[in-house]
């Protein structure tokens, strides 16, 4: 029971990272492997709990990675590139804590010599590594409030003339009082 | 007027001398210290923002003074004046007719600029004092007309960067030269003038209200004695007694708001309101009482084009008291060729208050003009025509004609030498009066050394 509700959950944050995905416009993330789910059953035991640590450890990493682009959109309070990392990193933080359980799931399973099991489990962390590799070059190409607002390849050239007074021409100084200067005369003289 | 009337022209080469100071009213002394409070004060508030000012300045000549530069500098002048003074026909006979005697004047002007640039904070400070020594080399006797002048202009703009700004400003002058045109003969002036204004800009800065206020004062000195060959003088501009020109010591004050909105970066229009009241500290029995003013103007300033700038202003004053409500304008036109040069043509109107009457209306002509070429020689030629009618009082019109032109030529950083031709004339109804009626012609040579 909790290992379909686990695959559900896995579907569904598969679907709900595949809309935005859209929206953004990414690069086209690669299959799911379907090849390696196929051949789960061929590959043995002790593989399986190795690549299954592996693939963990990666998930692992690329987690850190999309909180460092967290940190830098918080950081520039760029509230549109914020969001769409946010939601790269709900969707990483997901299919990482799924991973960790099927990981632990595998252990038991091979432990049990329950090979239906084990190749369930295996399959579950192996479509979540490649999504989330999937979220990681998503996550990278969240592009900023500039950048939505304008072309990417705008460039603004502003043209000053050359000759321009330095001083404030719209702040005139006040034509000052005439002013004279009469020659003395003195008795003395 | 007897040889006990007369008061001694300076010849203390200090300013004003001891001898100065104790015929000074008590207010000028106030005035020299609160100038010189002030001053110290803007300096010690400039010590704050040092680690921000621009270090732009360090490249520059001067001495490094805390946040900026310490500029020391001597302008040595050698100046022909065929109006330096009156003198009588008849050396032996006092009691000649007077005509107008040639010199040569020497001026010895030390002083300094200190310049703190930046780009929240700003300060400026030029100070010199200036001993003006008539030679006696062309008129004998002329030596006695020698005096000290000296000048001051401070400056202090804080906080530019951000919505309140916060401005300062004090100019103090001592000499020849009053800066009220009705008075009817020489006389020393000392003059200080203080400004405040808080210009505030809301929002993105393109509107700008600029609250001001002016506060000035100016003693005058006897320098001049009136000898009944100097002619009559228009009523109420002349003191009882030549040597005591006291009774039109003045204090002005005046204030108001200005609104700029600059609908371009470099363009504004504007609206300037100001009220200009004054009062005498001691006034002659029956002398004209001030008039004040309220002055609205209207118009825009800035560029028209990369090359074309403009003030454009008109409106209205409304006199009380006497002084005169008339239109109030200017208009000026500027033509900048190229970063180092100007042409500006403009005509003005405007009303002030003027000793010896309620107020005084000038319509100005002038035309300005300077240019700096090959990176060391400077030209400027300025031409000014200025009609005034007094309002209430003297009830007549002087003009005033000037122009001055010649080059600067910068042998070395440290080292400039200048010259140039000065012609200057002034007319007045009242034919008789000798300091009314001159033509002055004026060549100079000036060494200017400076670090």
């Amino acid at each position: 029971m909790r290992a379909s509700f686990q695959l559900g959950l896995l579907t569904a944050l598969t679907l709900l990272g595949a809309a935005p995905a859209r929206a953004q416009e990414p690069v086209k993330a690669p299959k799911p492997n379907s090849t390696q789910l196929e051949r789960a059953s061929d590959v043995p035991d002790p593989e399986k709990i190795r690549r299954s640590n592996a693939a963990v450890s990666r998930m692992r990493s690329v987690l850190t990675e999309v909180l460092g682009r967290l940190e830098d959109a918080r950081a520039t309070k760029d509230v549109v590139k914020l969001n769409c990392v946010n939601e790269k990193l709900t969707q990483v933080k997901g299919l990482l804590r799924i991973s960790e359980q099927s990981d632990v799931a595998l252990q038991e399973a091979v432990g049990r010599k329950d090979v239906t099991a084990a190749e369930h489990e295996y399959s579950k962390v192996s479509i979540a590594r490649n999504k989330v590799e999937q979220l990681r070059n998503e996550a990278e190409q969240c592009i900023g409030q500039l950048a939505f607002r304008t072309d990417e390849n705008l460039t603004v050239e502003v043209e000053v003339p050359s000759g321009l007074p330095t001083e404030d021409p719209t702040n005139p100084k006040s034509a000052a009082p005439p002013t004279s200067s009469p020659p003395p005369a003195s008795p003395i003289l | 007027m007897t040889q006990d009337d007369s008061v001694p022209i300076e010849e203390d080469p200090v300013l004003g001398g001891p001898g100065r100071l104790r015929r000074m009213p008590p207010h000028a002394s106030r005035v020299l210290w609160l100038g010189a409070a002030l001053a110290a004060v803007s300096v010690q508030a400039q010590t704050a923002p040092v680690a921000s000012v621009s270090s732009a300045a360090g490249d520059n000549n001067g001495i490094r003074f805390g946040p900026g530069r310490l500029h020391p500098y001597l302008d040595l002048e050698l100046r022909y004046d065929s109006a330096a003074l009156y003198a009588p026909v008849n050396p032996a006979d006092p009691a000649s007719a007077l005509e107008l005697k040639p010199e040569l004047i020497m001026h010895f002007r030390p002083g300094f600029r200190f310049d703190v640039s930046g780009t929240d904070t700003s300060f400026g400070l030029n100070a010199f004092y200036d001993y003006v020594w008539y030679t006696g080399a062309l008129t004998s006797g002329s030596a006695d007309a020698s005096r000290s002048e000296a000048g001051a202009d401070m400056h202090g703009e804080f906080n530019r960067e951000g919505p309140v700004e916060f401005d300062v400003g004090d100019s103090f002058s001592r000499n020849a030269q009053p800066h009220d045109i009705g008075l009817g003969l020489a006389v020393i002036s000392l003059y200080n003038q203080l400004r405040l204004t808080v210009p505030i800009r809301p929002g993105g800065r393109a509107l700008e209200f600029r609250p001001h206020g002016e506060y000035a004062v100016e003693f005058f000195g006897s320098y001049s004695g009136l000898p009944p060959g100097a002619g009559a003088c228009p009523a109420g501009t002349c003191p009882p007694t030549a040597s005591d020109p006291s009774s039109a010591d003045y204090q002005q004050y005046s204030g108001g708001l200005d609104v700029h909105w600059k609908f371009l970066p470099q363009t504004a229009v504007l609206f300037e309101s100001s009220y200009e009241g004054r009062s005498y500290f001691h006034p002659a029995a029956g002398a004209v009482p001030p008039g004040s003013l309220l002055k609205l103007r209207a118009g825009m300033a800035g560029l028209v084009t990369p090359k074309i700038q403009v003030v454009l202003k008109a409106g209205y004053a409304i006199g009380f008291s006497g002084a005169a409500s008339t239109f109030i304008f200017q208009t000026e036109g500027t033509w900048l060729p190229n970063e180092t040069s100007a042409v500006t043509l403009g005509v003005l109107r405007d009303v002030d208050p003027s000793v010896g009457a309620a107020s005084a209306t000038d319509l100005r002509a002038y035309l300005n003009s300077r240019t700096f070429i090959i990176g060391r020689l400077g030209l400027h030629l300025n031409f000014a025509y200025d009609l005034i009618s007094f309002t209430q009082g003297r009830g007549q019109q002087d003009q005033l004609f000037s122009i001055d032109l010649g080059p600067e030529y910068a042998v070395a950083r440290w080292f400039i030498v200048g010259a140039g031709y000065v012609f200057s004339k002034r007319t007045s109804d009242y034919a008789s009066s000798l300091p009314l009626n001159y033509s002055r012609n004026e060549a100079y040579l000036r060494l200017t050394f400076t670090y």
